[in-house]
């Protein structure tokens, strides 16, 4: 399958206070084009980085990330963050249009903005201000963000893991919705494997300090999936055990 | 009951603060040429009404207090963000700041003089220095505290020259913080301005300092509470104001 991003021997190293750690170490993963994959490891172990780094926002110390997009000129890639960072001081649709400012005329920019905020079904908010809106309803708004610039690729750093267990369900639904109306390539870096396991084509743990690629699982289960259905049940145990041992080999497929 | 006790308090207490006023002249206890008592001030007041000094000297020192103020805050918020942008900028800049930055409002009055002459301009200079610290202080620690994660936003949408950082991320995000300064100075700078006026300037400070070399203390009075309902008005402009441009706060 033709691929759309390609990390080959990616390492990073911060420096602080003279002191150097490595956080990912020589990481190589191919993501195909529309593939959702989700990324699963414990907390500090560089889920973050690694995003931070495709979208550019931080440089490997070693290796590549090689982004094959469509169209030059423009970002293919699209954050969403844990936590919206919606910009307080702008409305719900000038926010969504945000990424499309000075590259779109105003009158499309607005139409696009009201188009992406209608895909997440919050268009009647579209004149509140983001403190007025849930936890759930800022994230969609976060959502339609991302989407308005028309990315090839979201990354998504945790973007449900502040929400209660309801809102999280309905936004994972709406976020498969939303992912085979568009057909994008999806990267979604979680600590909750229940969620990576309903949700993702293929689950890649990233484990240890540094950060290492220490299995990946293909989940074939066709969509619509059932909540815990046998299928999630068993690479759920899988990456369980993979986490708590640490012993499973890169590659071992279920 | 509850709701009507804080106003009633206060009306009381302004009752008490006026008939304390009052009796001390009357009662002989202070020279009344010393200390005016309120009932004297309504005939000094409509004095100064009809003579049109009264008009002459605010419309004055509005003028200079709204010219300085302008001039200072503008300064102060265009060098204090971009200090707080640039940390070239700010250590460049550490110690002229903190050369300057003592120099009280008035010891710059020789120079105000001597570069303007005793002319509005003088006066505009003074009360535009005493807001000038004040603006650029507030824009400057605004500024710097702006939350990383909201820059990261820009950044993550390509928006990283420093122009559009400013404009897009730095300026609104750092808008409570500077209006909180442009907020200060509203009355630092009426302070400055009888400062800047008792040295010759056509305005309400001048107008007090001669109404006091004739020992017309009831006039300077009027002029005292003046300034006070006009910082008052001006205050709670500036609060509706403020409410405003901040709606989007929760």
């Amino acid at each position: 399958m033709e691929s759309v991003i390609d990390i080959r021997g990616l390492s990073l190293t911060f420096t602080r206070d003279g002191e150097a750690t490595e956080v990912l170490h020589k990481l190589d993963l191919s993501i195909a084009r529309g593939e959702f994959l989700a990324i699963v490891g414990p907390s500090g172990v560089g889920k973050s980085t690694l995003l931070r780094v495709i979208a550019g926002l931080a440089h490997p110390s070693a290796g590549s990330v090689t982004i094959h997009a469509r169209e030059a000129g423009r970002r293919p890639v699209s954050l969403v963050f844990q936590d919206s960072r919606l910009l307080p001081w702008r409305k719900v649709v000038a926010n969504a249009g945000f990424g499309l400012e000075g590259r779109v005329p105003r009158a499309q920019r607005l139409a696009k903005a009201h188009e992406m905020l209608d895909l997440v079904g919050l268009d009647h908010l579209a004149q509140r201000w983001p403190h007025q809106l849930s936890g759930g309803q800022r994230q969609r708004v976060s959502l339609a963000r991302a989407l308005a610039v028309e990315p090839e690729i979201l990354l998504m750093d945790e973007p449900f893991s502040a929400l209660d267990a309801l809102t999280r369900e309905n936004l994972q639904d709406e976020l498969i919705r939303v992912w085979q109306r568009t057909g994008k390539t999806v990267l979604f870096v979680t600590h909750d494997i229940d969620e990576a396991a309903y949700l993702a084509d293929r689950v890649v743990i990233l484990s240890g300090a540094p950060g290492q690629i220490i299995a990946e699982h293909r989940i074939d289960a066709p969509r619509p999936r059932r909540r815990g259905a046998e299928a999630e049940a068993e690479i759920v145990r899988a990456v369980r055990k993979g986490l708590g041992a640490d012993t499973v080999e890169h590659g071992a497929a279920i | 009951m509850i709701r009507l006790r804080a106003p009633a308090l206060a009306f009381l207490g302004l009752a008490a603060f006026l008939l304390l006023w009052e009796a001390v002249p009357y009662f002989g206890l202070v020279n009344p040429a010393f200390l005016p008592p309120p009932s004297a001030l309504p005939a000094a007041f409509r004095r100064e009404l009809v003579s049109g000094a009264w008009h002459t000297a605010i419309l004055g020192s509005l003028w200079h207090y709204f010219v300085g103020l302008i001039t200072g805050s503008a300064l102060g918020i265009v060098l204090g963000v971009v200090v707080g942008m640039s940390r070239i900028a700010e250590e460049a800049t550490a110690w002229v700041v903190r050369v300057l930055r003592p120099i009280p409002g008035l010891a710059w009055v020789p120079f105000a003089i001597i570069w303007f002459g005793v002319n509005p301009s003088a006066a505009v200079f003074i009360i535009s220095i005493a807001v000038f610290w004040i603006v650029f202080f507030a824009a400057q620690g605004a500024v710097r505290g702006v939350d990383r994660d909201l820059i990261e936003v820009a950044d993550a949408f390509g928006f990283s020259s420093p122009w559009q950082r400013l404009t897009k991320i730095l300026l609104p995000a750092a808008m409570p913080g500077i209006l909180v300064g442009v907020r200060t100075a509203l009355g630092q700078a009426w302070m400055a301005v009888v400062a800047a006026e008792i040295f010759g300037v056509a305005g309400v400070g001048q107008r007090m300092m001669q109404a006091s070399s004739l020992l017309a203390t009831d006039i300077v009075v009027v002029y005292m509470l003046t300034m006070a309902a006009l910082y008052g008005l001006l205050d709670t402009g500036f609060v509706a104001f403020q409410k405003w441009v901040l709606r989007w706060k929760a």
